[in-house]
């Protein structure tokens, strides 16, 4: 049996985290799981803690929200204070370090982008830490962008697939 | 067949067209707005016809028109739209016509919000509109569900010459999930009988649809058939699903989203408690699924009705089971997510008999 996956993504509208956590559910897909994704919608959206549910379980009757989340990527201060204290084990939330001074593990994805040239795929790096500390192979990260993104530009393919490597192959401190 | 991640309202939509939906006729309303605009391109896409009415009373009105002429009809809305449906659902009723709607509720009264709630319990099981009429009503907990029961309300509406609804919330609307749409069209039942097609001068005969009878005795005669049909359909149709065979300790009782979360308080309540409690879930609303129901729960001391509104199942759950069960109730209504902590301490609180204050 695997075990049942419960990840939020949560920040700023506009820093990508739906996108992130619809790429994990595609992943689920692909690993056989029974996937649900669950945004935020209305007013929360406009409150800085745009968010969504992400459940991977092996049976389809479990719950698409709860309190037993068991991983996280916060993007900003907001979605750090809120849901943080759902998550019991640290070395399952990921943060975003340019936005949330504290010790987790995490990066600056704005200036990591930055320096890559790659500003508009900055969820991707994201994406790829995601990715890697779930346990999962790297290919099925590329092979889950491949689909969603389809029919987006040859370049930004090329510069999403660039920033999902670099995160994938972060060491976080 | 492969499984797609989609959200609740795009894989409603496709899951209608593909199931054969002919037309449909909707207004803009949050939380199912995807539906609209999903139908607004895949019905084109596919010849088949998508008008954005004026209005919630105009589209039920075109879906009155197109279904009377055989067509296979849907229109959608939540709670302040499906409010002002009401006259063309009694109408469509009335005049037997097949129809389906899709009721993604949102936070009530009045304007209410725009989060999920399950406040529209009272208006899709016994309407606004005038009359002893009835409409099916489907209670999906999913998104695959949901899929499953629009294929379904169509079914069922052309089976019966009956309104169908499919009433989920915003949550199961707005959530992406993993789900398995239809590949083929469904069967078609015959409609010359009855269908205002315009070949009377093939037929020889005129099929008229109606709802008007000035003669008391003729419209006494039109109730009494459409009661004949509603008991057919309570007969049939009524359903719920124990998701815990084997727990006789207690229940809990659910539909939609609750539902969902219910199963994941009985599993908390078994593991961390040692109480096996089962989860009934309700999967029509009307016909309610009462002799089940009471069978299911008839040797249990106590029963939980969990729901995202104010006591409006509990009451039927009341009413309908008429057994010596204590019947508890837990919810909440305004946009928050009813969670399996609130179940689970609403169970604990009140299995020893306490008492809490619950809907007028």
């Amino acid at each position: 049996m695997k075990p049942t996956i419960k990840l939020i993504c949560a920040g700023f509208g506009g820093q990508g985290v739906l996108s992130v956590g619809q790429l994990v559910g595609l992943c689920g897909i692909e690993l056989g799981y029974d996937v649900s994704w669950m945004p935020s919608y209305g007013p929360e959206m406009r409150g800085g803690t745009a968010n969504c549910h992400v459940v991977l379980s092996e049976s389809s009757q479990s719950p698409f929200i709860g309190q037993d989340m068991t991983h996280a990527l916060l993007m900003n201060d907001a979605a750090f204070n809120k849901f943080k204290p759902l998550i019991k084990k640290p070395e399952n939330v990921i943060i975003h370090t340019g936005l949330i001074h504290q010790d987790y593990p995490g990066c600056d994805f704005s200036v990591l982008a930055h320096e890559h040239h790659l500003d508009k795929s900055m969820n991707m790096i994201a994406f790829g830490m995601v990715v890697k500390s779930l346990g999962w192979e790297q290919s099925l990260g590329l092979k889950v962008m491949k689909k969603k993104f389809k029919g987006l530009s040859d370049e930004m393919i090329f510069n999403n697939e660039k920033a999902f490597l670099l995160g994938f192959t972060y060491e976080s401190v | 067949m492969s499984k797609l991640l989609m959200k609740g309202n795009e894989a409603i939509a496709r899951a209608a067209m593909l199931g054969g939906c002919e037309a449909f006729f909707g207004y803009p309303i949050t939380p199912q707005n995807e539906l609209i605009e999903t139908m607004s391109h895949v019905m084109p896409a596919n010849h088949r016809v998508f008008v954005q009415a004026e209005s919630e009373v105009a589209a039920i009105n075109m879906v009155y028109g197109a279904a009377g002429a055989g067509g296979r009809v849907m229109t959608s809305s939540s709670s302040v739209g499906i409010a002002l449906k009401q006259e063309g659902i009694s109408y469509c009723a009335g005049a037997e016509l097949p129809c389906v709607i899709v009721s993604v509720s949102r936070s009530g009264p009045g304007l209410g919000g725009i989060l999920p709630a399950q406040s529209d319990y009272h208006q899709s099981v016994y309407g606004g509109g005038n009359g002893d009429y009835r409409v099916i009503v489907l209670a999906p907990a999913s998104v695959q569900e949901a899929v499953d029961d629009v294929g379904k309300a169509i079914q069922l509406a052309e089976k019966y010459r009956n309104p169908a609804m499919v009433l989920l919330d915003g949550a199961i609307a707005q959530m992406m999930a993993s789900v398995v749409l239809p590949t083929q069209p469904l069967p078609r039942v015959d409609t010359t009988s009855w269908a205002a097609t315009g070949d009377f001068k093939t037929r020889g005969t005129r099929n008229v649809i109606n709802s008007l009878y000035l003669d008391p005795a003729k419209l006494y005669a039109h109730n009494q058939h459409l009661q004949a049909k509603y008991r057919e359909i309570a007969k049939n149709e009524a359903l719920l699903v124990d998701h815990h065979p084997d727990h006789h300790d207690g229940a809990i009782i659910a539909y939609g989203t609750s539902a969902k979360i219910a199963i994941g308080a009985a599993q908390r309540l078994k593991e961390e408690y040692g109480i096996k409690v089962k989860c009934i879930q309700l999967r029509t609303l009307w016909p309610f699924p009462k002799q089940a129901l009471r069978e299911a729960i008839k040797d249990m001391s106590f029963a939980l009705v969990a729901e995202m509104s104010m006591g409006q199942l509990f009451q039927d759950v009341l009413a309908f089971t008429r057994s010596d069960t204590v019947i508890g109730y837990v919810g909440k209504a305004g946009g928050e997510i009813i969670t399996s902590d609130d179940i689970v301490n609403g169970y604990l609180q009140q299995m020893g008999g306490e008492q809490i204050e619950h809907s007028v």
